[in-house]
């Protein structure tokens, strides 16, 4: 009797993600997205401070100013301000991997020569693309202060964080109702960047949440910390961490 | 183009074996129906054949070549419609198609030539969420056929559907054999297997304790006899007569010089009863 314990089509002799097939895909996706109410409000969300801010940026600083005396709110809210968006379409692409495993689509394309894997991987680099399209507009938008350099390396963390965000569904969420509860949770990581204002060297106990360290990157109030360096490896290496440990988990959940 | 030997498989945390030492063959354009009650382990079979399970012993062959062996470009020629619908429910059925269709290398047909095929042209422009059960079934189907496969695996694949469509889909199924397609089917519905399948094999304990053509079970599973109904003055009469020497019974034939005889016909077995005694009467005991 021989055993049997390899998992068959796991060679990489399918059909590969191709330009055309990652439009194909990512259209079905955005016609997918669009038409779920929930959804489309998540995307118009995350595209809604792109839109307004650069408009109203003058008249929510001088009302900020009148107000509370805060010069530039819309430079201290900025860490808010480039995470919100990675998470919800982080949560976009989160919920249809939830869809993706509950109604067996993902099953159904495991059958396909182009497979579950290639498909997550199309997933991935579709979220990634979009995310860091809206992050470099959003780092010119909010944070021009930063020059080119750190803008696009802040728009890969945040593209790396909204993937990560993604992979929490599917990893930690049995179905869509408990994809639901789980959001609460994951709004949480929209505040971490904030930690990074505390003018004290206790907001290090923040370090191991991948958003934190894109506050600290920004650092609107000018607080002292470690050099810039540090915080750019420390950034990338909590981030890289997170994605790969969900990623991995994403696997095992999805068979 | 399928051989299975000796194949075992147990579901973690299970207390029995699902599939125990099960063997059978398939030939090259033949439509075969493997039969059971459910959670015998006729969607576990199919699953081992697609490559969607690991951890089996024993041997699982398709087109000659080990399943391990194959590699993802298998499913160029192997169509799969699964028992409940796996279908994105917000888009259109044409848009579903679009999106598997998008997914093979080799050319596939237009969805307007598959949903011709089952009669769904009508509804292609229509969203999935939309549609009744045997609609998504249907369309099941249509996703299974895309690329033109050799090999088809058709999980109870007229579930939902009312009698008319469910004969468009067998005689859909019927006209894939006719074109050479070798068909693994799994089902309930005796009728149906009795109509499509060349051969049948009856999965229970883990194995196949019956197998043979339908017209072969019948008759072994039947009684040789044969019941004629016949007038007598104003009420009609069954006798039953054996069909050893049945041209020289006197009977039968008086009955037959007397042009008294309303209906007759072999009381051979029904795929049915042939269902319940091949499998104990089970129905939905096993483990998985």
């Amino acid at each position: 009797m021989s055993t049997q314990t390899d998992f068959p089509g796991t060679s990489s002799n399918g059909a590969r993600l191709t330009p055309q097939r990652f439009w194909t895909l990512l259209g079905a996706d955005t016609r997918n997205a669009g038409r779920d109410p929930t959804l489309i409000f998540g995307m118009a969300l995350a595209v809604l401070p792109t839109i307004l801010f650069p408009a109203f940026r003058a008249p929510i600083n001088a009302w900020a100013m009148g107000m509370f005396g805060i010069p530039d709110l819309v430079l201290w809210a900025s860490p808010m301000l480039l995470v919100l968006p990675a998470i919800l379409i982080g949560w976009i692409t989160g919920f249809l991997f939830l869809e993706d495993r509950d109604e067996a689509t993902l099953m159904a394309i495991e059958i396909t020569p182009f497979g579950k894997g290639a498909y997550l991987q199309y997933r991935t680099i579709a979220t990634v693309l979009v995310t860091f399209l809206i992050s470099v507009v959003n780092g010119f938008v909010f944070t021009p202060h930063l020059g080119i350099f750190l803008i696009l390396f802040m728009a890969i963390l945040v593209a790396l964080f909204s993937i990560s965000i993604a992979f929490i569904f599917p990893a930690l969420a049995r179905n869509k109702v408990e994809g639901l509860a789980l959001t609460k949770v994951v709004n949480l990581f929209s505040m971490a960047p904030l930690l990074a204002l505390i003018p004290s060297f206790w907001r290090y106990l923040a370090a191991p949440l991948p958003s934190f360290w894109i506050g600290e990157l920004i650092n609107p109030a000018g607080i002292p910390g470690l050099p810039l360096w540090a915080i750019l490896c420390a950034g990338l290496v909590t981030h890289l961490f997170m994605l790969v440990w969900l990623y991995r988990l994403t696997l095992r959940r999805t068979g | 183009m399928i051989s299975v030997s000796d194949l075992a498989f147990t579901y973690p945390g299970a207390n029995s074996a699902t599939l125990n030492h099960l063997s059978f063959e398939i030939a090259s354009g033949e439509v075969y129906g493997l039969l059971g009650p459910s959670g015998a382990g006729k969607s576990t079979t199919q699953k081992i054949l697609m490559g969607l399970l690991s951890g089996f012993s024993g041997s699982a062959r398709l087109f000659g070549e080990d399943v391990s062996s194959l590699g993802r470009a298998i499913y160029e020629r192997i169509g799969v419609s699964f028992e409940l619908p796996t279908l994105y429910l917000r888009l259109t059925a044409r848009e579903n198609l679009k999106l598997f269709a998008a997914l093979y290398d080799r050319p596939t047909r237009t969805p307007e030539e598959v949903l011709t095929m089952v009669d769904l042209q009508d509804a292609a422009d229509q969203r999935v969420e939309t549609f009744s059960k045997g609609m998504k079934m249907r369309l099941n189907l249509c996703r299974a056929l895309l690329h033109d496969p050799e090999l088809l695996f058709l999980d109870e694949p007229t579930t939902g559907q009312d009698p008319a469509r469910a004969r468009i889909t067998r005689e859909l199924i019927l006209r894939l054999k006719s074109e050479g397609k070798t068909i693994f089917l799994t089902t309930h519905n005796m009728t149906e297997a009795d109509e499509v399948c060349d051969r049948v094999g009856f999965l229970s304990g883990g194995n196949i304790p019956v197998s043979g053509t339908p017209a072969d079970l019948k008759r072994e599973f039947g009684r040789r006899y044969l019941a004629v109904d016949a007038r007598d003055g104003d009420k009609i009469k069954r006798h039953e007569f054996s069909m050893q020497g049945l041209g020289t019974n006197r009977q039968f034939m008086d009955l037959l010089e007397a042009d008294r005889i309303a209906s007759m016909h072999t009381l051979e077995a029904s795929l049915d009863d042939v269902f319940i005694k091949a499998t104990g009467g089970a129905i939905g005991e096993a483990a998985q």
